[in-house]
């Protein structure tokens, strides 16, 4: 223990004995000439010193008891987990949101631009054009989603549709992101291949 | 070395005892007053409590240290207490990361005077490779729970090694490149074979047996059968252990290192029956390398290079992948090695690995376990980013085998070679 530690309990533990013996010998007390408002202004710092312990005990992160799991085999993640944390930090609308929305748009871009050059039999590039002019797939969500002017995904949709499509849970980015994933998908299952 | 921290487990004591004594003040409440004193000696107890050092001595049985693969092995670790009184001790023990607990659990929670012993009995599935137990960690408290000292305890060294052995496969597809040795493999060349190659003009000496009669009977002109010469294959199974490789399923038992690795082995077996020779490598944060061969003792080195290498470890690497490891892989390859590249094909690396081993004159065959899934977005996304990859590999002369982990490697070599030409 500190120096100070040690102190302080010394002081604290002083002034225990001190207090229960007063319980013991009330009679002490009118020698140490301590006033009603003295006790009441102790009184309100004691209240107001116990906010710090419980700010501590809310600001104290959890931590897991020490050791790790040694009977499990750490398991591999899946094939596409990395694309999953980025869709589930767009739909959190966290801070770290825009960068997720980029980082999926461009990851969602190569393998839409593979896909479509594969389908097309063009160049990359030629596939990355269709990609901002939004030809590349019938649905209007998915092709609005590479548009150059990143604004309503859903405005091509009617106007009933572009409500429900607002309304409906999660990032409206996200789940054209996610149509987006449907079509590459549907290339690559019905003709992208050789 | 120890690590001594708080538990906060004593932390709300404080305040409280500062509401009550508050409270009592200004209420004018002896009785609160007074039980914040108590609140007081606990929370003192705590921040004065410190967690006892512990003197520990670790025995551990293993019942089979030379398992066959999935064989239960029986596992006792004994701690005894050489130390003063330990009110709240916890054991980890140090199980290798491979090796899942089947039965029993290789942790434990006790209070042991002094000489007092505690055992932790489990079992492992025996799993490939060489397996070094750690040494456990012991978590000690001191008797209010307020400190905690986490530390390893010595323990002798203890390991589990297993080798897999190496069976055959149905056939391999290997790709007509081949070394000057008879062996096994239809080169383009006309020579002694089974596989037809072309008509030529009958020579006196041809054997009866090559005459093509129906050209005969046709043409009325003796025509000679020329086959395909057998050529004995130098093939490299090159297995891909980068990070990027290390995938799983959730409905599936191993990663896709260690299927690869399982595949691997059989073709191995295979080639290796056929007469041809074959060597193994790694290419992953470090490479590894065993040079083609044949013969018994080249397999049994085989088995246990595919079983034991560190670089083929059944758990992700912690170094990082630079690419000049395939370099040095190639450097160490001759110009009519063949590769098998075993490769989930998870990134666009494992492309460019086939297209720079052709571009240097290797036949590449991959054999790709299928490690996708398509419950979620991102998993079905990597589906169709990995089966656009495959399709890149065929177009750029590669034969592909598409291999689902669950059927037999077999069945997807079937599959795929119906669709292959020479």
């Amino acid at each position: 223990m500190s120096r100070r530690r040690r102190a302080a309990l010394a002081v604290g533990t002083t002034a225990a004995g001190v207090g229960l013996a007063l319980v013991v010998r009330p009679g002490l007390a009118g020698g140490l000439g301590v006033g009603e408002t003295a006790v009441l202004v102790l009184g309100a710092l004691a209240l107001a010193y116990a906010v710090l312990p419980v700010g501590q005990w809310r600001g104290t992160r959890r931590r897991a008891a020490p050791g790790d799991e040694p009977e499990v085999v750490p398991a591999c993640d899946p094939p596409g987990d990395d694309v999953d944390r980025l869709f589930a930090a767009v739909d959190r609308g966290a801070i770290a949101e825009l960068e997720a929305r980029a980082k999926l748009r461009r990851r969602l871009e190569h393998s839409a631009a593979r896909a479509v050059a594969r389908r097309d039999d063009c160049s990359r590039d030629a596939a990355r054009e269709a990609l901002a002019a939004g030809t590349w797939t019938d649905d209007p969500v998915a092709a609005a989603y590479f548009a150059e002017r990143q604004g309503d995904v859903a405005a091509a949709l009617p106007a009933g549709r572009r409500l429900r499509f607002h309304l409906a849970p999660g990032s409206p980015r996200a789940r054209a992101a996610r149509r987006v994933v449907d079509e590459i998908t549907a290339i690559t299952e019905t003709g992208g291949g050789r | 070395m120890s690590v001594v921290r708080s538990t906060e487990r004593w932390r709300g004591v404080s305040a409280g005892a500062l509401v009550a004594l508050g409270l009592g003040l200004v209420l004018s409440r002896p009785a609160l007053v007074l039980s914040s004193a108590v609140a007081v000696a606990y929370a003192a107890a705590a921040r004065s409590a410190r967690a006892p050092a512990p003197s520990l001595v670790v025995e551990r049985e293993v019942a089979d240290d030379e398992p066959a693969p999935d064989d239960r092995v029986a596992v006792e670790t004994t701690v005894r207490n050489d130390g003063g009184r330990l009110v709240d001790l916890r054991l980890f023990d140090g199980v290798p990361p491979a090796l899942p607990v089947t039965d029993g659990a290789a942790r434990t929670a006790v209070a042991l005077g002094p000489g007092d012993e505690a055992t932790m009995s489990y079992t492992v599935a025996a799993a490939r490779g060489d397996h070094a137990w750690e040494p456990p960690t012991a978590v000690v408290r001191d008797g209010s729970g307020a400190s905690e000292r986490e530390l390893a305890v010595e323990a002798p060294a203890t390991t589990l090694t297993c080798v897999p052995r190496v069976d055959a496969a149905g056939d391999v597809p290997l790709a007509p490149l081949t070394t000057m040795h008879t062996g096994q493999v239809a080169s383009h060349e006309p020579g002694a074979g089974v596989e037809f190659h072309s008509l030529r003009e009958y020579r006196p000496g041809d054997p009866m047996g090559h005459v093509d009669w129906h050209h005969l009977a046709r043409t009325g002109e003796p025509a000679t059968m020329a086959f395909h010469a057998e050529r004995m294959a130098a093939v490299v199974l090159l297995f891909d252990v980068r990070p990027a490789a290390y995938v799983g399923r959730p409905d599936l038992d191993h990663n896709a290192v260690e299927y690869a690795l399982a595949g691997g082995r059989r073709l191995l077996g295979r080639l290796l029956d056929d007469g041809n020779r074959v060597g193994v490598a790694g290419l992953g944060a470090e490479t590894c390398w065993l040079a083609p061969g044949l013969g018994r003792e080249h397999r049994t080195r085989a088995e246990q290079f595919l079983a034991t290498a560190p670089e083929l470890s059944a758990t992700p690497p912690e170094g990082t992948f630079l690419p000049s490891g395939l370099n040095t892989l190639r450097a160490r390859m001759r110009g009519d090695h063949q590769v098998v590249w075993l490769s989930p094909v998870a990134d666009d690396y494992a492309v460019e690995v086939a297209r720079r081993l052709q571009s240097a004159g290797h036949a590449v065959t991959v054999v790709s376990p299928d490690m996708t899934a398509e419950e979620t977005a991102g998993q079905r996304l990597a589906r169709a980013d990995r089966r656009l990859r495959l399709d890149d590999l065929r177009g750029a002369g590669a034969r592909v085998v598409d291999w689902r982990p669950d059927e037999h490697l077999d069945v997807a070599v079937a599959r795929a070679t119906r669709g292959w030409r020479r």
